[in-house]
């Protein structure tokens, strides 16, 4: 009972501190942004417009203000939920985001669950039958996809399961499409959709959640053989409890605190590989967004994209942070 | 993270990591010194493009590797590209390692104010991905060698001024340090000459495990077209320069891909091993 009044106000403070963490990491883009040699209207002006032209764009886009009084205006739009709108085409950075973020979500989701159930399941089965040659083997291919860029994994397994694949002739099921999440110009509903969305989702998918797996695979085999030597496995294999229920029961309880917080550590990593397999694959989420709108010079977007990822790390760092205590009792105290 | 449990180095595997890196340094120095044409150079176009690794081009000339779509050939860019990106990947970790020790020292041996403005700097950077502040940080400049180092060195410095920052503080109550203030040494000379050093062990591994990931941060950026510019190769832009030959000439893509692989996994095998060592000193 005791520690319900002292935890809400702990939690309390992790919010306000997270607060003041967002804020300063938007400022903190903000001023980098500015600080950028070279005016934004050099890169969008038409070639050929006059110097009154790049004048009036500079003004349209509020340019022509001091640093100061920009920073001020964005803050106060951004209390009111408005990002702007995009330098390029004048499309407000909220549905641009609106647009691409839940193809981020969805493809980052899917995989980070995916690398966390065969990790750790890997990574048990690993520390359960240490120095087997399945275990060196597993060990091989994780530390094989760490070392391996993402992009160039992509790349491979398009030339292997797009192109090989038809040059082959192989039957049309077995090859998969390289390119965006829906065919092109396909008019399909239903079950018929789904089923092309899910086609297209195989080859990026599958990808992010090996590159993670691996990672997860090889935490978990760590823990699990520290774990291994604790006296509590001792005593749990004394009472006669079988490997199995060692292994659920106490092994489990007892990684459920480290797992949760690779969870939350793991979300920034999956932003940084979706930017390159959206890129690869034509997905239109974040990660191509952002790289797209940093090519273009298109400061507002990128500052969105930007707000959008810091929102997403604090918020996973604040859930790991709230909860700790669910996942390891010892630190309720 | 991983203990005197975790995935331990072989010596074996250890010492082939060690020559590989040292093979690579020394064929990425000699290799374009030697080559008999200049690497960056196109002509005839027609007689050596796309030649398949093993073959001859029409004017006899052997490609160990083969060619590109300009006829270049594509191991003696493949070693240019290496001196960038070992070059990239090394300075890069270890400025960045060198001012996470200095920051992380200070702000756990002084403490009070230069420590929190040391964990908060820390704080916000790391709450963006650091491929999100990579991205920011070459929009500010022109893309290139010298944008990417400095935005390596400050991206990467805020684990390990964590790590030194912990065991400065960890340190700071053994006897030693008492002692030799006591005989009368300066405040910044027993954090120079007794502190650090006794801190300097886990900096040292994380600094190595990072040139791994500076090399793939370096490649990403340029495959994305935001690093090292075409026609100055680096394995990030050639791959991205194959993308579209992938049927034609998968060699292009294939070649520097492998070159990156091998190069990050010898080096995370030493942090790895180097690790090892380490915890068992401890």
């Amino acid at each position: 009972m005791r520690y319900h009044r002292v935890r809400s106000p702990a939690l309390l403070r992790a919010f306000g501190r997270a607060m003041l963490l967002f804020w300063c990491v938007l400022s903190l883009t903000f001023a980098l942004l500015r600080l950028a040699p070279g005016d934004p209207t050099t890169f969008l002006i038409p070639a050929g417009a006059g110097a009154s032209d790049a004048v009036r764009m500079r003004a349209e886009l509020g340019l022509d203000q001091s640093t100061g009084v920009q920073y001020a205006r964005w803050l106060g739009a951004l209390l009111h939920g408005d990002l702007g709108g995009s330098f390029v085409n004048g499309r407000p950075v909220r549905s641009a985001i609106g647009d691409a973020l839940p193809v981020s979500v969805a493809l980052g989701g899917a995989s980070l669950l995916l690398s966390f159930l065969i990790g750790i399941a890997a990574g048990l089965i690993q520390a359960a039958r240490r120095g087997s040659r399945l275990d060196a083997t597993l060990t091989v291919a994780s530390v094989l996809l760490a070392a391996s860029p993402a992009y160039w994994l992509g790349l491979g397994a398009i030339a292997c399961f797009t192109y090989l694949a038809s040059s082959w002739s192989l039957p049309l099921m077995m090859r998969l499409p390289a390119i965006g999440m829906t065919t092109p110009g396909a008019d399909l509903h239903g079950v018929a959709h789904l089923s092309d969305l899910v086609r297209h989702s195989i080859l990026p998918v599958t990808l992010l959640a090996a590159i993670g797996a691996g990672g997860v695979a090889r935490y978990v085999r760590t823990s699990a053989l520290d774990a291994g030597g604790t006296d509590w496995m001792r005593t749990a294999r004394a009472k006669g409890a079988g490997e199995g229920r060692v292994y659920r029961h106490h092994l489990l309880a007892n990684l459920r605190a480290p797992i949760l917080t690779l969870f939350a550590l793991s979300l920034p990593g999956t932003v940084a590989g979706s930017v390159f397999v959206e890129t690869i694959f034509a997905w239109p989420g974040m990660g191509r967004l952002m790289v797209t709108s940093i090519v273009a010079r298109d400061y507002p977007v990128v500052m969105g994209c930007a707000a959008m990822f810091a929102a997403l790390v604090i918020v996973a760092n604040l859930a790991a942070e709230a909860l700790l205590p669910w996942a390891d009792p010892r630190v309720r105290a | 993270m991983g203990g005197p449990a975790g995935a331990s180095v072989s010596k074996r595997s250890e010492r082939a990591a060690l020559v590989v890196l040292v093979t690579l340094a020394t064929a990425v120095v000699l290799v374009p010194a030697l080559a008999s044409r200049d690497p960056l150079r196109i002509d005839d176009v027609v007689a050596r493009r796309l030649i398949a690794p093993f073959a001859r081009d029409l004017h006899g000339e052997f490609h160990l590797l083969g060619t590109d779509r300009f006829g270049r050939d594509l191991l003696v860019r493949m070693m240019l590209a290496g001196r960038l990106s070992l070059l990239v990947g090394f300075l890069g970790s270890v400025v960045a390692g060198l001012l996470g020790t200095v920051l992380g020292a200070f702000a756990g041996w002084r403490g009070g104010f230069v420590d929190r403005a040391v964990t908060s700097a820390a704080d916000v950077l790391l709450a963006l991905p650091r491929l999100v502040l990579l991205l920011v940080g070459v929009a500010l400049w022109q893309p290139g060698f010298s944008t990417i180092l400095v935005v390596l060195a400050l991206t990467g410095w805020m684990g390990i001024a964590r790590l030194v920052r912990a065991d400065v503080i960890a340190v700071r109550h053994r006897p030693f340090v008492p002692a030799a203030t006591a005989l009368g040494a300066s405040s910044t000379r027993v954090l120079f000459r007794h502190v650090i050093p006794n801190a300097i062990g886990p900096a040292l591994v994380a600094t190595t495990l990072g040139v791994g990931n500076a090399i793939l941060l370096e490649s990403g950026l340029s495959f994305l077209g935001l690093g090292i510019q075409p026609p100055a190769p680096s394995w990030g832009n050639m791959i991205a320069g194959g993308r579209d030959l992938l049927v034609v000439a998968p060699w292009v893509s294939l070649a520097p891909g492998i070159a990156l692989v091998v190069t990050v996994l010898a080096t995370t095998i030493l942090g790895d091993a180097w690790r090892d060592r380490l915890a068992g000193e401890r």
